[in-house]
């Protein structure tokens, strides 16, 4: 607030209220998409309504669409690639080794629906949860996403691997790392779709 | 666990004291059968349904090879065998020692409130895990989650007893100053390496749930070095029922009666501190079990250290088998960490006794 911010962009990650920051004369946009696993409800067409407000803002509604066209290029060149799989039941694995932090709905499970997956999680009520290792043994999965956020990823995974030695994800390989750069709300978005739909089916893509 | 030196002859007794025995042992037979009950209460049932005939099975088929088949689902063997019996008689071996330490620690600073962590061990112990959870094992010279903690607790402990001494000499008074001390500062480094690492997702909430004490990673491998620690522990303790006794009356009285306080008070600081240090490596620092078992078990059968440790012991492992229970079920497939349920039931229902009383 040293700095008489004339505009705010805030993803509500609890640094100031909407209420305080109004208060300062600052104006406000809120964003649609946000971090860690988003809302419950999150769709993966909500960054694209985050880009195109600020396109309105900063008046570069144009630059705005372009980028928009650009990114549903991608997502559209990779779900078509994609398209008529079977689907698969994915584990998306933050840490801990009993209980194991997991992603229910929320913005990466929009992802992860664009791709054909289905979330083996999708029942929480919450974006992330600490579920019971008997709770994974149980699920039948057959991909398990580890999000990558420093160097550990590998050593989560094999956690996973050494773990589970009869979940299908883990008896075909498919424990894989992708950095929550790609998956969380951004410019990069349309990367992370593709860097699930690689993790999904791999075969589609050789 | 049984205990070794009650009073078995009661012939030159008078009816009150026969009395007391009987009552004594009707308690720990009691109190036996339903740790039993808990244990196999608690392999039934969990955040998936296994029939009980299943469980039955599997436990048989792992215990007597060749005589009983293995289940013919192995997603059901492992939930039984290698998630869920190791979890619970994880929450029996560290429910006793937490209770056993916590009773020994009550007598030794001679103070109510002393609980197991009251020398900075479970600090120390996060400070390792939590170095493990952010920064990975593998830089950490593949030093395991348990063993960092253990070391963590070992480190802390050595650190309080030198902090601690003066001349040679280590009361009880400067012990838990050292320990009150290391604490908050391996509090900071804790707080400081979680907030390092605190990206979207992160291992953050891994690291809270360390913190507030979990079983849910039981693994068959973590339960022979505690469980032989409790045991031998326990048993060294009671066998220094009488200086235990001794030291609660005072250091003159116990000096009066032959005790050497100096020496005994540091072999009992090695061996709690050794006893926690085991089981924090493996469960977290569990609150409240170490502070409200003792108090609980004094109320009942007395102050005698002869009864008391046997029955926390045995106390312990019933009540943290079921609140750990409660933890993996009330919101399942969601988990909360056994120390947070420890707290909110223990807290309330102790609360309630002490107005009762």
């Amino acid at each position: 607030m040293d700095n008489q911010p004339d505009w705010f962009y805030s993803a509500e990650n609890g640094f100031a209220t909407v209420d305080e920051i109004a208060g300062s004369g600052a104006q406000i946009y809120s964003i649609a998409a946000k971090c860690g696993g988003g809302q419950v409800d999150a769709q993966f067409e909500d960054i694209y309504t985050d880009i195109r407000n600020m396109g309105q803002i900063f008046g570069v509604s144009d630059q705005a669409e372009a980028l928009i066209a650009e990114l549903q290029a991608t997502v559209d060149a990779v779900t078509a690639k994609v398209a008529g799989q079977a689907p698969l039941k994915v584990m998306i694995y933050d840490a801990g080794e009993g209980p194991l932090g997991v992603f229910g709905p929320g913005s990466y499970d929009a992802i992860l629906r664009l791709v054909g997956g289905e979330n083996a999680f999708a029942d929480l009520t919450e974006t992330y949860a600490q579920v019971s290792i008997e709770a994974v043994a149980s699920r039948e999965i057959d991909v398990v996403i580890v999000g990558g956020y420093d160097d550990t990823g590998e050593a989560r995974a094999d956690f996973i691997r050494k773990t589970f030695p009869t979940m299908a994800a883990v008896k075909n390989e498919r424990v894989v790392v992708i950095e929550y750069g790609l998956m969380n709300p951004g410019v990069r978005n349309h990367l992370g779709v593709e860097a699930f739909a690689k993790a999904l089916y791999p075969e589609a893509f050789e | 666990m049984t205990p070794v030196s009650t009073p078995t002859r009661t012939e030159n007794m008078r009816p009150d004291q026969v009395r007391a025995a009987t009552g004594f042992w009707s308690l720990q037979i009691g109190l036996l059968t339903a740790l039993v009950l808990a244990i196999l209460f608690a392999v039934g049932i969990g955040a998936v349904a296994i029939p009980l005939p299943i469980t039955v099975q599997v436990i048989g088929s792992h215990l007597l090879p060749g005589w009983i088949a293995p289940v013919a689902d192995p997603t059901q063997d492992q939930i039984i065998w290698v998630f869920r019996l190791p979890r619970v008689l994880l929450a029996v071996v560290v429910g006793a020692a937490l209770a056993v330490s916590g009773t020994a620690l009550q007598a030794m600073t001679r103070n109510p409130l002393s609980d197991p962590y009251i020398f900075g061990v479970s600090a120390g112990a996060s400070v390792g895990a939590v170095l493990v959870i952010t920064l990975g094992s593998a830089v950490m010279g593949g030093v395991s989650l348990s063993l960092a903690a253990f070391l963590g607790a070992l480190l802390s402990m050595i650190l309080v007893y030198t902090l601690a001494q003066q001349q040679g000499r280590a009361t009880p008074m400067r012990l838990v100053l050292a320990g009150v001390a290391l604490s908050y500062v391996l509090s900071a480094v804790t707080s400081y390496l979680v907030l390092r690492s605190a990206t979207p997702g992160g291992g953050a909430a891994a690291v809270l749930t360390w913190l507030a004490g979990s079983l849910g990673g039981a693994k068959w491998e973590q339960l022979g070095l505690p469980s032989a620690v409790v045991v031998l522990t326990t048993f060294l303790l009671i066998a220094q029922a009488r200086p235990l006794n001794a030291l609660m009356a005072g250091d003159e009285t116990a000096t009066g009666l032959g005790v050497n306080v100096e020496r005994f008070r540091q072999q009992l600081f090695l061996v709690t501190s050794l006893l926690v240090g085991v089981v924090v490596a493996v469960s977290g620092s569990i609150g409240f079990v170490g502070l409200m078992i003792p108090h609980l078990v004094r109320m009942v059968v007395g102050s005698d250290h002869r009864r008391v440790l046997p029955t926390v012991a045995l106390g312990g492992g019933v009540y943290l088998v079921l609140v750990d229970l409660v933890g993996r079920t009330i919101m399942a497939p969601q988990e909360l960490p056994v120390g947070i349920v420890t707290a909110a039931l223990g807290g309330p229902f102790f609360l309630w006794l002490l107005r009762r009383r």
